[in-house]
């Protein structure tokens, strides 16, 4: 599961889930790179302020999170009938499903 | 003054513009890239693309009858390449003055930006040539309702006041309150600084997506991304999302296979932009 | 009176008043300034007809005249400056590109006439193209006399538009100026970012030149050909955009279909061996370039002599 996480909490070991570029577009680090101190230090001195890591989460955790968004998405669309509306639910709660459950046997 | 008064169309002249605050990162990294040599007018738009004020302010001024040519220019990029670099600094400097952005206001800014990139994603994704146009939509589409935090204050915390209560859309609270929401006034500001139609009906018409008659599609998309974006970011607490316009998806062709695309670029998306995500929670 | 006839002054409290009065009586409508940081971009928002700027409240806008006067729609615009006897002194016409001054104390009648004067003489600049307010034939061709006798490096280009005809007829006469006044601010725009010896002058119709720097001259017409391609299109309406092109008819007469305007420019460089002798040599190796830059309509093409080479 992707998270986002500021550069002072990026810690040795982590591990790249996308590209990093700089603003004018150039690639500084591939996804799927572990990072370490040295790389660490790099990219804090080529300004880069936040990155995403792959978090490895529990299925249990999983679940709870995917949980969590179904609720909120019921709760959200409880009184929007409207075809199209039904019809963006059901994407999204696909979308979610699909982010948090993926790696996660049903 | 009654409140309809002060909110009228006289009332809310040309001034409206020069006391709204700026994001002085903006302002700082626009004013360092354009001390490189050779940068690109696109690269500019980028990072002016972020604040509201700036990219009102350039596209009011390009548009003025003034440059001979009002009506036209609906693209943040076509607008520095056509203002030129040394205007552009002028605004830069004349921008810093005016107020903070306070965390209510920060908030409709995160928002703007991220239906901006949306709105992009969704024009790319249908082969759109204006993305660039749809995208300036997106970041604005708020802009009436900054300009009525920042100048009618008492209106604005009654409208808080009835959102808080009835857990309802700043829409519906606006209209509770004045008669009307902030897409009239983004009507009313559109027109007086000559907007291009296709912009104004954006600005003007996503939540009454019918009324848009010469640029439907401009309407639609704004209409989706503002939703689309309310649903990706709900929070306990705060379940209010505002409604599909029953013709948007026909309007835009949009079928589930393709919505769900969008919804997955978005997402990868969203993740490289300055707001930081995760951690705001 | 003209409607809307403002003035713009970036003055202190002092002399307000007696300003307001003087302006008033001429038939201005004056709007007054007290911090220059907001006056550029009032400037431009709300373009006056006449400036004034007050030497004594502000000592730091020699940058801001500059950037006024940079500006060919500024060129009309009288520029006033109010000053002390003592700050008169210190000031070098050269740095400073204004139309005229007037010391402290001032003196009412003689403020009256200044500024009268001051708004005939800007309207005396009759050279300058009315619809884009750029330099006309006779300040072209003296420009290129003065550098071919200097002997100077100089690349000489000239824009002008395809199908601009057509377009005119499809959507009359006020969108095509609207169309000139976009080509003259992307020559501008796109010129003024270059160092050095740089002109850019009006023809008339849809004929423009410019000057730059010989080594500049490929960079720059390339610069204005993508500006333009990028941006003409939202000059057209939907329906002939989506198609790329418009029906329009041509010189028989006979309907035809147009694709959308593209820009034709040629190069001419007075550089290393290969020196130009005289302006109208000049416009004749342009003339013969234009022919193979107006070859196919349906691009934008920039044509350049091979001839000179740096030395």
């Amino acid at each position: 599961m992707k998270v986002c996480i500021p550069i002072e909490k990026a810690q040795p070991g982590m591990r790249l889930a996308e590209d990093i570029s700089n603003v004018t577009g150039m690639i500084l680090c591939r996804q799927g790179t572990i990072l370490t101190e040295t790389l660490i230090e790099r990219l804090k001195n080529a300004n880069v302020e936040k990155l995403i890591i792959e978090e490895f989460i529990s299925e249990e955790e999983a679940r709870k999170q995917f949980e969590e968004k179904k609720i909120l998405i019921n709760k959200a669309f409880a009184n929007k009938s409207s075809p199209s509306m039904q019809m963006l639910k059901e994407v999204f709660l696909k979308f979610w499903e699909e982010k948090y459950l993926i790696n996660v046997s049903k | 003054m009654s409140a309809n008064e002060k909110i009228s169309k006289e009332a809310l002249k040309e001034k409206v513009l020069e006391k709204l605050p700026t994001l002085p990162k903006v302002v700082q990294e626009a004013w360092k890239l354009m001390e490189r040599p050779n940068v690109s007018p696109e690269l500019i738009s980028e990072v002016i693309g972020k604040d509201i004020t700036l990219t009102a302010k350039i596209l009011r001024l390009i548009n003025s009858p003034f440059y001979g040519f009002p009506n036209r220019i609906g693209s943040l990029k076509h607008a520095i390449i056509l203002l030129g670099f040394n205007t552009i600094r002028g605004l830069l400097i004349s921008s810093v003055l005016f107020g903070e952005i306070t965390p209510p206001l920060m908030r409709i800014w995160e928002h703007a930006c991220e239906c901006a990139t949306t709105a992009g994603i969704i024009a790319r994704q249908l082969n759109y040539k204006e993305a660039d146009e749809i995208t300036v939509a997106g970041l604005l589409h708020d802009m009436s309702k900054v300009v009525l935090k920042v100048y009618l204050p008492e209106i604005d915390a009654k409208i808080e006041i009835v959102k808080q209560k009835s857990l309802c859309l700043d829409y519906e609270a606006e209209k509770e309150v004045m008669g009307f929401a902030h897409d009239v006034i983004n009507l009313w500001l559109a027109e007086q600084w000559h907007f291009p139609p296709s912009l104004t009906e954006a600005l003007a018409y996503h939540h009454t997506v019918e009324k848009a008659k010469k640029y439907p599609q401009f309407a639609a998309i704004i209409n989706l991304a503002d939703v689309l974006i309310h649903v990706y970011r709900l929070t306990p607490g705060m379940e209010v999302i505002p409604e599909i316009h029953p013709k948007t998806y026909e309007i835009l062709n949009i079928f589930p296979d393709f919505l769900f695309e969008i919804i997955r670029t978005m997402d990868r998306t969203l993740y490289n932009l300055e707001w930081g995500i995760d951690e705001r929670k | 009176m003209k409607e809307n006839n403002k003035a713009f002054l970036l003055i202190s409290e002092k002399d307000k008043n007696f300003l307001k009065n003087c302006l008033k009586e001429l038939g201005y409508q004056p709007q007054f300034c007290e911090k220059e940081i907001y006056f550029l971009e009032k400037l431009y928002a709300s373009p006056p007809n006449l400036i004034i700027l007050d030497l004594d409240c502000n000592s730091s806008f020699f940058e801001t005249i500059k950037i006024i006067k940079s500006s060919p729609i500024f060129l009309e615009v009288p520029l006033i400056v109010l000053c002390s006897l003592e700050k008169l002194e210190n000031i070098n016409w050269e740095d400073i590109n204004l139309d005229d001054f007037l010391v402290r104390p001032f003196k009412k009648i003689e403020f009256i006439k200044r500024l009268d004067l001051a708004k005939i003489r800007a309207s005396r600049i009759l050279d300058a193209n009315p619809l884009t307010k750029l330099p006309g034939n006779t300040t072209i061709i003296s420009k290129i006399q003065q550098l071919i006798a200097r002997n100077q490096d100089f690349a000489l280009g000239y824009v002008d538009l395809n199908h601009f005809k057509a377009y005119n007829d499809r959507y009359g006469f006020v969108r095509g100026d609207e169309v000139i006044k976009l080509l003259a601010r992307i020559i501008t725009n796109v010129i003024s970012n270059i160092p050095g010896e740089t002109f850019v002058g009006h023809i008339g119709g849809d004929d423009f030149v410019f000057i730059v720097p010989p080594e500049e001259a490929e960079k720059v017409a390339k610069q204005i050909i993508e500006y333009f391609d990028q941006i003409i299109p939202s000059f057209y309406d939907q329906e002939d955009r989506k198609k790329g092109i418009i029906i329009s008819k041509d010189r028989k007469g006979n309907l035809q279909k147009f694709p959308l305007m593209t820009l034709a420019i040629a190069i001419v460089r007075n550089w290393g061996n290969y020196r130009l002798k005289h302006y109208g040599q000049a416009i004749k190796v342009i003339t013969e370039l234009k022919k193979w830059a107006k070859k196919d309509r349906s691009k934008s093409t920039y044509v350049m002599e091979r001839r000179s080479s740096p030395e």
